[in-house]
């Protein structure tokens, strides 16, 4: 079993209702706002990405997938905040740098949670990445 | 000043725990590291003038609230690195904890609690934002210290639900941003540009960025819908960790509903987003309680008791008097001090009968007299019985709810009637039970007592003390700074 609740065909038609899902919340929105057509186009794309990121966390069940759900949510994110508004430098350079070491601890810990435990401990002491130098 | 003395201690501290070889160094110098943080805390407190910018910027604010809460963080890690040398000595002991895995316990609880001082004095949102999202690193990997399957499984569900809701408060941050970009000319994050402005933004769309970023504050501090991890995270974490997880990291998620809501509170939005906050406040308390009722793990019976004390809190800034905002204030300390003393208590319980089962528990007073005494007087502070600060905050908080609605404090009232119960519950079943009743200490070895090691029971004491201390007096300093916030927030 590598899906909970939905299965790949159903997950489409799901982000095809959440791309429609976010347009029509955020043309609820944005008549408030000064912005260009593509500047919409882009809000709409970067958070129907968002949402389907979501979708993947939550219907998948291996973990290295949830985390490429994770990596899309994020990409969502971040493509939303590059059309819709310019934050300082500093700042997505600090939330760039944030996410990376996110992923990065979800990676160490993800190396062979998909397997038994004492599999695990095996994979763990011969990548040497996060326990285990006592024994090799 | 104060940013850069805090960075500098905590750069130090870390370097140090860094370079250091033995257990009891390390631990030694992160108790220093937060005798330190409360040193500046104070100093900052009662010698310069806040509220104030740091650095030459508008990065940094210092104000009373964030005193207060980083006085609260820094109080809280103090204990939690006393309570851990021994307590950690004993996992290792046990062969839970690596002893390779030593180094990146010391080195993730140090930087955890920079970066938690760090959230609560930025006053750019996105940097608050960014440093919570670093405080899940940081308590992700203390979770996952342990490396057993379960605790991985734990930390994962930790990182996924609450960094990925802390996206969408991301989201809401980026419509603030443009919303401010329209009305003040350029756009801006800072939280005290903000509030002096709040009157000129559009009621509808700060709303929806209030819903957007109340989206990932409230997964952060278990709120009703997205709170799915908090247990899992909070009863498997070694107990020092869960004490820190309970008392400081769901203030965080707090702090940011709090600030945001004193944006939004001053224009037309206010009522809606206070039914918002009351609607979601009730809401946990309800599921949290049904879920201790009959509870059978001491753990989780803990962790649901965070958060239905996060409801209360939620329910308390929801009804937004000022009044009702000095009591969640006052309620944010008591709950604190109060739920790590009931998780130390729970973790040399823990480490009697290597299971948090009841059906495990038996003789409790009698082998463990400290941890046992320890957590009775803490589930009656818990459950907010009188002599404790609880009580008081709880009863002020309901008092002023009345004003909303008279069905919403009866339903409440009745939910923590239900928390007790499940309190008393869980004593009874667990305290009652000796080796001699059931007839099991023939048959079975009888249970040797675990000896509980240097600097385990002093925390316990220590905060048992202070608990009743609070409820008994309330000191006029304590008084003034609250008031201070309140005046500070725009409530008065």
């Amino acid at each position: 079993m590598k899906f909970n609740y939905l299965e790949p065909t159903a997950s489409l038609l799901v982000s095809m209702a959440l791309i429609l899902l976010a347009y029509v919340f955020l043309s609820g929105f944005f008549n408030e706002f000064v912005l260009g057509k593509l500047f919409f186009i882009g809000a709409v794309i970067g958070l129907s990405l968002t949402l389907m990121g979501m979708l993947v966390i939550f219907s998948r069940r291996k973990v290295i997938t949830k985390v490429i759900g994770y990596l899309t949510m994020e990409n969502g994110v971040l493509l939303f905040g590059i059309f819709v508004a310019d934050l300082p430098f500093i700042i997505e350079i600090l939330i760039v740098i944030d996410l990376m070491i996110l992923v990065l601890l979800t990676t160490i810990l993800a190396v062979g949670l998909d397997s038994t435990i004492e599999g695990y401990h095996k994979r763990l002491q011969i990548l040497k990445i996060w326990s285990g130098r006592e024994h090799q | 000043m104060i940013i850069l003395g805090y960075l500098v201690v905590g750069a130090v501290s870390l370097a140090l725990i860094l370079f250091s070889k033995s257990h009891r160094t390390m631990n030694a110098f992160s108790i220093l590291h937060t005798l330190a943080f409360l040193a500046i805390g104070l100093y900052a407190l009662l010698t310069t003038a806040i509220p104030a910018f740091e650095a030459g910027s508008e990065y940094f604010y210092v104000d009373h609230l964030s005193i207060y809460e980083v006085l609260i963080a820094a109080l809280l890690f103090f204990l939690a690195s006393i309570y851990a040398n021994g307590y950690v000595e004993s996992l290792m002991q046990a062969r839970e904890l690596h002893r390779s895995n030593l180094k990146i316990f010391y080195t993730a609880f140090s930087l955890l609690l920079t970066t938690v001082t760090m959230a609560f004095f930025s006053d750019n949102l996105a940097l608050f934002w960014i440093f919570a999202e670093l405080t899940t690193v940081f308590s992700a990997a203390l979770v996952a210290i342990l490396s057993a399957k379960e605790n991985i499984d734990a930390a994962f569900k930790y990182i996924f639900i609450a960094s990925g809701a802390m996206l969408f408060s991301f989201i809401g941050l980026i419509f603030l941003y443009t919303l401010s970009g329209e009305v003040l000319g350029s756009g801006t994050l800072n939280w005290t540009v903000l509030t002096a402005n709040a009157t000129f933004l559009s009621p509808k769309m700060l709303t929806a960025s209030f819903v957007f970023l109340f989206i990932g504050f409230a997964a952060k501090s278990g709120i009703f819908p997205f709170h799915t991890w908090l247990p899992d995270a909070h009863s498997k974490a070694p107990s020092a960790v869960s004490a820190i997880l309970s008392g400081v990291l769901l203030n965080v998620g707090m702090y940011g509903i709090l600030r945001m809501y004193a944006i939004v509170r001053q224009t037309q939005a206010e009522h809606l987003v206070s039914q918002f906050l009351m609607g979601f406040g009730l809401l946990t308390i309800a599921f949290a309680v049904l879920n201790m009722l009959l509870q059978k793990n001491l753990k989780m019976l803990i962790a649901f008791s965070s958060m239905e004390h996060m409801g209360i809190i939620l329910l308390g800034i929801g009804v937004g008097t000022p009044l009702a905002l000095f009591w969640t204030l006052f309620y944010v300390l008591a709950h604190s001090l109060t739920k790590a003393s009931l998780f130390f208590s729970a973790g040399i319980l823990h480490r009697q009968y290597e299971s948090n089962l009841i059906q495990d528990m038996r003789d409790v007073l009698s082998l463990q007299p400290v941890a046992g005494w320890g957590f009775i007087i803490g589930s009656f502070a818990i459950v907010g019985m009188p002599p404790f600060p609880i009580f008081s905050a709880k009863f002020f908080i309901l008092l002023e709810a009345f004003g909303f609605s008279k069905s919403l404090v009866f339903a409440v009232l009745l939910l923590l009637v239900i928390a007790s119960a499940a309190f008393a519950r869980f004593l009874i079943e667990a305290f009652s039970r000796s080796s001699k009743d059931t007839g099991i200490g023939e048959s079975e070895t009888p249970l040797h007592p675990y000896i509980v090691r240097k600097g385990m029971k002093f925390p316990i004491l220590v905060i048992i003390f202070m608990i009743l201390a609070l409820g008994v007096f309330f000191p006029e300093s304590l008084e003034n700074l609250l008031n201070e916030i309140v005046h500070e927030l725009g409530y008065i």
